[in-house]
């Protein structure tokens, strides 16, 4: 359209006194109109010139030809999520927190539904701000969904640019996330591609790339701590140190091995602990502190019969002494050695974890698990009888349960239904007990309103108590949570 | 395309006043809160139990072109959520709805049908009044006396930015183009100091400026030589240009000279704009089943109060209309009662809707939101990578700019997936901004809407 224009432009920008405008391209009547203005002043034959151009140029306009269209989305398999059910979902994925979107998502994919197209776009969007739902909404994007990733450019996975450009040219958090994926991709590749990184990387840069082979360690990996344990950067060695110490097969664990094994004396029945007397040359080439920090509260020796008890499994010690996990605590409390006893074990307990050993250190109420994510190394079934022996132990450590849960389960998991059912007992029980921690019990009540399996749902909303509970903020959402779980199971078993 | 007028929750959805009131709505909806809900064919009603001791009366007249509500709720929001949340009930569970209607609803539903006659007598009065032609003469004598008084001065000055040329205006003109429009007001044309003040929103602004400007000036120019003629113009080419000028038309003049028109008008699309000091301005497109003419109702409110009626994207109702006087008339308001009705969505190939826009145009040459309802629009994205724009709206392998936001482009792009979509949008003159769409693959769908 602006082609007509064109010829009036020079006139109009500098001026009708400095330039005429020129003649105007245009079908026969318009350019007739046109010409019948020649003869006017400059000035007011620009301006009926424009007025004639505006309204001729509007009625006549045309439009440039389209470009060629990505073909339209495929005919949907899945029928689409009922329209109750969708409004649910809606308010789930825009308000609550990811389990719930993730349980709502698996249950819609298990029912054999798709995102109804008004949901896509709210969906794409959590797509990109929760990355850790994608797969769950993949599964139920259909071909519209899909099809519209596609239009954004994104058919492929949210992390799927170039890992290795990333690696090379990216900022510290980005290679760090790019040598994960590297490494899940090739372990050797992205081990060898690390190491050659890392002369030219300050100790700081170098200790953080480091976290993502210790994170993912395997047997392989052993001959690239053991060289690290000889770098300039100390949070680099200990990094190597600790991951030496999940390769329990390591020369580096055998000779930790040896060392504990050397301070256990057995005198008959009597089992005797001999900490070290001095500290050996060789411990600083294996990433251990000889020396001890200030304000330490543990004695030179105590310290590194720390240092040293700490860098194997539990299950070293159970096998110097004779002693199960209660014996070891009850070995320790009889000598003067166990406040660095205890230390020791509850952090080797967090690098290896025994449900065994967790259970004696819970049972005697010390918590290995706190500040570690130790739950992911054990086989669920192991940690639900754990858990239940645990609350029914009477030494509820509900919190920790839930806080230990939401970090092990899947994203869209529930807690399994016989230990669902002993925490539901226990929260209870807290509800009726006479001191209540009204904003503790609050804060509890909304975690189990998301890790709780769908059929004790409506146990929990009747839970004697619970309403009393004055916490206004943490009881909206706690409601909230059990209204739309059992609002969305219905409307999906009514569709 | 025919659509039956479904209450979907969708379109109830669509009746809220923000999405705080549907949030606070979707909250409402477990059946315990409520009590004594009931529908006939007329309306729905049920007690919703707030925070005080006694229950909100709620109640909804479904007897109009959309449903209208009342709640005994103290909530200036309108619909409130226990109305949006009674609606959204009756779709979810109708079994529920068991009980008589009480009293306190039909009281309501009588007053409101005799607030409408009352309404109805009062008016005839007024038309009959603003039906006099030399009473009517006499009123506009002197304005446009005014208006004709500032002709060369406004002629003057149009002159002037041409001589100035176009490319020598920058931000710092905007003053002596403010005070020209302040002299438009001064001479009761607000219209043309709209449309100077509009178009200094291009000084400055690059090297299209000029070219911008040129059509504004050419806008202008069109509507300072209908004023220089006036008086040889035609009774009705007078009022387009007294709409131009920005002066109001009285309802009671529509009453009396507008042309009437009963049909069954289906609601294509509705957009509400903020206009100046929290005034709200709605805009809702109609479309005559069988005269197959367009109809616009313009309605303005202040703050958060809410408009007086409801229309429902994709329904229909049949009534009649008034329309404004004009040529080519689109403005129009509703005349007595609506009744819900099958409802048809009409869609033109580009080219028969430009023929409509342009034989519009040759009756009324004055830019103004031309409506477009099309047929087989796709939007999509280009096969080959790095085209600009990235999102295209084609019709008939046409590529028909538009001006979508980046939310309800995204939103419709879902709606369609690819798919020939009918689009019904308004034509600013350079854009199209998409209002509603219907999937025409999957007519089932409830309409796409720009605002939702």
């Amino acid at each position: 359209m602006s082609g007509f224009w064109t010829p009036l432009l020079p006139a109009a920008t500098v001026g009708v006194g400095r330039a005429a405008p020129g003649r105007v391209d245009a079908p026969a009547a318009v350019a007739a109109l046109l010409s019948s203005l020649d003869g006017l002043p400059a000035a007011e034959r620009l301006l009926r010139m424009a007025a004639v151009l505006e309204v001729c140029g509007q009625a006549g306009l045309e439009f440039a030809p389209a470009p060629a269209l990505i073909a339209p989305a495929a005919a949907e398999a899945r029928p689409p999520l009922p329209t109750a059910a969708a409004e649910v979902l809606r308010v789930i994925l825009e308000e609550t927190p990811p389990r719930l979107a993730a349980q709502a998502l698996a249950a819609t994919d298990r029912a054999g539904f798709r995102l109804p197209p008004a949901l896509l776009a709210p969906a794409l969007e959590q797509r990109r701000t929760r990355p850790a739902l994608a797969p769950l909404l993949d599964a139920v994007l259909g071909e519209r969904g899909r099809w519209l990733l596609a239009t954004r450019g994104e058919a492929a996975p949210v992390t799927g640019t170039d890992p290795l450009e990333r690696w090379q040219h990216g900022t510290l958090a980005e290679r760090r996330a790019a040598l994960g994926e590297l490494l899940a991709a090739d372990r050797t590749e992205g081990r060898e591609r690390l190491r050659a990184a890392l002369p030219q990387l300050p100790a700081s840069e170098r200790a953080e790339l480091l976290t993502a082979v210790v994170d993912t360690v395997t047997p392989e990996d052993e001959a690239l701590f053991e060289s690290l344990l000889k770098d300039r950067g100390r949070e680099v060695r200990l990094l190597a140190a600790a991951g030496l110490q999940r390769i329990p097969a390591s020369a580096w664990a055998a000779r930790m091995r040896e060392r504990v094994r050397a301070l256990i004396r057995r005198d008959g029945r009597q089992v005797l602990l001999d900490p070290p007397a001095e500290a050996d040359p060789a411990w600083s080439a294996d990433g251990i502190e000889v020396k001890r920090p200030k304000h330490e509260s543990l004695g030179e020796r105590a310290w590194w019969l720390y240092e040293l008890g700490r860098r194997v499994p539990l299950s070293v010690w159970q096998e110097a002494t004779g002693l199960d996990a209660t014996g070891l605590l009850a070995w320790a409390k009889s000598g003067d050695w166990k406040d660095a006893l205890r230390r020791a074990w509850t952090e080797s307990l967090a690098v290896s974890p025994e449900p065994a050993g967790l259970l004696a250190f819970g049972l005697a109420g010390m918590r290995p698990w706190q500040n570690a994510p130790l739950f992911e190394r054990i086989p669920p079934a192991e940690l639900e009888r754990f858990w239940l022996a645990m609350l029914e132990s009477r030494r509820p450590p509900l919190a920790d349960l839930l806080a230990a849960s939401d970090a092990a389960l899947p994203i869209d998991g529930t807690l399994a239904l016989p230990l669902a059912e002993a925490a539901l007992r226990v929260y209870a029980a807290g509800l009726r007990g006479e001191r209540r921690d009204v904003w503790h019990l609050a804060q509890l009540g909304r975690q189990l309103s998301i890790l709780l399996p769908l059929p004790l749902l409506p146990e929990l909303s009747q839970a004697p108590g619970l309403a009393t509970l004055e916490a206004p903020s943490v009881m909206r959402e706690l409601e909230c949570n059990l209204n739309l779980r059992l609002r969305f199971a219905a409307a999906l078993a009514a569709g | 395309m025919s659509n039956s007028p479904p209450l979907t929750a969708d379109a109830v959805a669509a009746l809220a006043p923000d999405a705080a009131s549907l949030k606070a709505a979707r909250g409402l909806l477990g059946l315990k809160g409520w009590g004594k809900l009931g529908a006939d064919a007329e309306a729905a009603w049920g007690e919703c139990q707030g925070s005080g001791a006694k229950p909100y009366q709620t109640q909804v007249d479904l007897r109009g072109s959309a449903p209208a509500f009342k709640c005994s709720c103290p909530s200036r929001k309108f619909p409130c959520k226990h109305g949006l949340a009674l609606m959204l009930l009756k779709l979810q569970s109708p079994a529920s709805f068991v009980a008589a209607r009480p009293d306190w609803v039909s009281e309501w539903l009588e007053g409101r049908k005799e607030r409408a006659q009352q309404k109805e007598v009062k008016q005839a009065a007024a038309v009959q009044a603003a039906a006099d032609p030399a009473a009517r003469e006499a009123r506009l004598a002197q304005r446009w006396a005014r208006a004709a008084k500032t002709l060369p001065e406004l002629k003057r000055w149009l002159g002037d930015q041409v001589e100035r040329g176009l490319g020598t205006l920058d931000a710092a003109t905007r003053p002596q183009w403010e005070t020209m429009a302040a002299r438009m007001v001064d001479a009761q044309c607000p219209g043309l100091a709209a449309r100077i003040r509009s178009a200094a929103e291009h000084l400055g602004s690059g090297a299209a400026a000029p070219l911008k400007l040129l059509r504004e000036l050419g806008q202008l120019q069109l509507i300072a030589e209908a004023l220089e003629r006036q008086q040889t113009l035609t009774e009705i080419q007078r009022a387009d240009l007294m709409v131009q000028l920005g002066w109001p038309t009285a309802r009671e003049e529509v009453l009396a000279l507008g042309e009437r028109l009963r049909d069954v008008w289906t609601v294509l699309g509705q957009i509400e704009e903020e206009r100046e000091a929290r005034l709200r301005e709605r805009r809702v497109w109609l479309h005559g089943v069988q005269s197959d003419r367009m109809a616009l109702l313009i309605d303005h409110a202040h703050g958060d109060r809410p408009f007086e009626t409801l229309y429902l994207t994709g329904t229909a109702f049949s009534a009649e209309l008034i329309y404004y006087p004009g040529s080519a008339p689109l403005r129009a308001m509703p005349a007595g009662e609506a009744e819900p009705a099958p409802a048809t969505i009409p869609g033109d190939s580009l080219a028969s809707a430009w023929a409509r826009l342009a034989a519009r145009l040759a009756l009324r040459p004055y830019a103004a939101l031309q409506p477009l309802a099309l047929a087989g629009a796709r939007l999509s994205v280009p096969a080959a990578a790095g085209e600009s724009p990235p999102v295209c709206l084609a019709v008939d392998d046409r590529r028909l700019p538009h001006r979508l936001g980046r939310l309800p482009q995204e939103r419709l792009l879902a709606y369609g997936g690819g798919h020939p979509l009918r689009i019904f949008g308004e034509w600013d003159g350079d854009q199209l901004l998409p209002l509603s769409a219907w999937n025409e693959a999957e007519p089932a769908l409830a309409p796409w809407q720009v605002q939702a």
